[in-house]
């Protein structure tokens, strides 16, 4: 446990006035982001890290916890609105949130994302407080074998969590790492695929590829669109205290808070598996345990309270192996270490012994800014009917300024403008064609740890593969990895099979 | 865009392929036989082998549906093709003038053509694109010192 002085260190980073304004600004940006249909938290996350580049690391960290929480509740606003999901967070139960604004009770369904959102986002930290240290000692004992299994682990879930396509998300996964591999060779300092260009020998920037991949992308996608159907929305009309009959709902409701909190941190850890696919699988465990299944889709506030606490409690759930291991819990996570890394943060076990008072700042700015989620919430809700005014033929080319500049910023030459082209480019032809981009970035991230730790292991065994099984942890992890491999290639064989023969 | 995924998939074999072959000449390192060539060879097969997985499977389902190789979605048919061009263009135009001229007037117009592509109105487009890039280069160039290109404008900056 940490001391009190550690802890008094922490509070003094975190209440400097410049850190709370930076998390309110950012908090009301993902606000903004997540509120717009089509833009996701991801995003505005992307576009913040140019910014935090030029900040110290707790601000910085600040202002992506506050971003990433926020925008994952005001993805909800949207979903009650106009039945179109701010972000694929509040996907789950867009049905019901706009069912029950049509049944005239809009304050009572937003009343309740937002209050359950945050305590769902508590409860997510209090697990991230309690479990990252304990399973951070444990990781002090690791060699490269066991981080090894644990990359690898972490690249097999990006492949069977995510994706519907496990062939193409495995492909998406081999580009990110081919991408990772791009530049001087970390064992050998050999340039590899730089085609004699001085650029590239310090491989490919993260960040830039990062903000091509969700952002510029996503831009791509939207302007298509806009061409396609018409962008003008009618919006119920909407009045009154947002909180009324919020509180009777949340003390009827305990047993689905706490259970859809446990299952969004237990799958946002999960590597690869994020916000969305928590609110999606917590949804559906709610309605199978429900004893009114039958009224989920048309306006019940059950699967709501399960899911949109599922989504935030994920977002601390995911920060549980990006501190402990360096492994990327999602997306945003994944650009979390690249920030991490920047700011010589080296996210591992050893931070908590070396920074601990950095910890506890970062997990102090987690309560701090998942409690202003509510006045902000508030706001959001009441500024809604004008920010959604906002068209996205004016919105969408200001956001690719935004990315532009952004990806300058990070090489200061337009060489960050290029990888963000191509990467984006690359992106959005691989999503029209049902491939999936998270994949990617968890390449580029975790690659160069996953050949490192591969080339230290094969070179320490003297190439006996048998040595990666031979501590007890190693072989644990070595085996979990087989098994997931294995049943997923059964699944695969079976569903052909049964495909066939039907 | 759509392309099937019998092309994607011949796609991926060649990348394995020159991938494989340009790993080949990686350098070894002295007396060890896992050096720069190992993951790159390794991500090459995989590559190679998820092509040919994904060019049997698309055969396969093709026998049973058909349907063409490369496809235009009815949204780009529908013009979107226009407004895609314009954002690659657009940031096509950053990487090759703004060097040159400077980033104010390169993004000024740029996203001014955008705009207009995206049918705003001619006084609105050039308002909002003087507006963005002015924020864009006070909150880049000024507060956090990013040098951005200032072209012929030098001398008055």
């Amino acid at each position: 446990m940490a001391s009190f002085d550690i802890i008094l260190q922490a509070l003094q980073l975190v209440l400097d006035p410049q850190v709370l304004l930076t998390a309110l600004l950012a908090g009301a940006f993902g606000m903004f982001v997540g509120a717009m249909p089509g833009l996701t938290a991801t995003m505005a996350v992307a576009l913040l890290v140019p910014l935090t580049f030029f900040m110290d690391p707790i601000p910085a960290l600040a202002a992506i916890v506050s971003a990433s929480g926020m925008a994952i509740f005001a993805g909800d606003i949207p979903g009650a609105l106009l039945r179109i999901p701010g972000t694929p967070a509040s996907a789950a139960y867009v049905e019901d949130s706009y069912r029950l604004t049509l049944q005239g009770r809009l304050n009572e369904a937003l009343g309740t994302n937002l209050i359950v959102s945050c305590i769902g986002g508590l409860i997510g930290i209090g697990v991230l407080i309690v479990a990252a240290p304990m399973l951070a000692e444990f990781a002090l004992r690791f060699t490269s074998y066991e981080y090894f299994w644990l990359a690898t682990l972490g690249l097999s879930c990006a492949i069977f969590v995510s994706s519907g396509d496990p062939l193409k998300a495995g492909i998406a996964l081999l580009i990110g790492l081919t991408l990772a591999t791009v530049g001087l060779d970390p064992t050998t300092g050999v340039p590899r695929f730089t085609f004699g260009q001085q650029d590239l020998l310090a491989g490919i920037e993260f960040i830039p590829a990062m903000i091509g991949l969700f952002a510029l992308a996503e831009v791509m996608r939207g302007v298509i669109r806009l061409h396609a159907k018409s962008t003008t929305v009618d919006m119920p009309p909407y009045n009154g205290p947002l909180f009324k009959g919020v509180g009777g709902i949340v003390r009827r409701h305990p047993k689905n808070i706490a259970r859809g909190s446990l299952m969004g941190v237990l799958i946002g850890a999960l590597p690869g598996a994020g916000a969305d696919i928590a609110a999606w699988m917590s949804y559906a465990v709610s309605k199978r345990f429900s004893r009114t299944p039958q009224k989920y889709g048309t306006g019940h506030v059950e699967g709501l309270v399960d899911a949109s606490a599922a989504n935030n409690a994920a977002v601390g759930g995911s920060w549980i192996p990006a501190l402990v291991f360096g492994i990327p819990g999602d997306s945003v996570t994944a650009i979390v270490i690249g920030v991490l890394y920047m700011k010589g943060m080296n996210p591992g076990p050893t931070v908590f012994i070396q920074n601990p008072q950095l910890i506890y700042a970062v997990f102090m700015i987690f309560i701090v800014t998942t409690l202003m989620m509510v006045p902000l919430g508030w706001t959001a809700v009441k500024a809604a009917k004008q920010v959604l005014r906002v068209p996205p033929r004016v919105l969408l080319p200001i956001v690719m300024s935004l990315c532009i500049v952004g990806a300058f910023a990070m090489t200061n030459s337009v060489f960050g403008i290029i990888i963000m082209l191509a990467i984006g480019l690359l992106g959005w032809l691989m999503e029209e064609n049902g491939f999936p981009v998270a994949p990617i970035i968890l390449g580029l991230v975790l690659g160069p740890m996953f050949e490192r730790m591969f080339m230290t292991s094969m070179i320490k065994s003297n190439g006996d593969l048998l040595a990666f099984f031979e501590r007890p942890i190693a072989a644990g992890l070595g085996i979990c990895v087989l098994l997931i491999w294995g049943l997923s290639i059964l699944g695969a064989v079976r569903g052909r099979r049964a495909a066939r023969d039907h | 865009m759509k392309i099937t995924d019998a092309l994607l998939g011949g796609f991926f074999l060649c990348l394995g392929a020159v991938m494989f072959w340009q790993a080949a000449h990686f350098p070894s390192f002295g007396g060890q036989p896992y050096g720069a060539a190992l993951l790159p060879s390794i991500l090459a097969v995989g590559f190679m082998i998820a092509g040919v997985m994904l060019v049997l499977r698309d055969l396969r389902a093709r026998r049973t549906a058909g349907g063409p190789l490369l496809a235009l979605q009815a949204d780009l048919k529908d013009g979107g093709a226009p407004a895609l061009l314009a954002v690659i263009g657009n940031v096509a135009a950053h990487i090759w003038l703004t060097p040159r001229i400077g980033y104010l007037p390169v993004s000024i117009v740029a996203l001014s053509v955008l705009f207009l592509t995206l049918r705003l109105r001619p006084w609105v487009a050039v308002v909002l694109a003087i507006g963005t890039t002015l924020a864009c280069w006070w909150l880049f160039a000024g507060l956090l010192r990013v040098p951005l290109p200032r072209g012929f404008l030098d001398g008055v900056l």
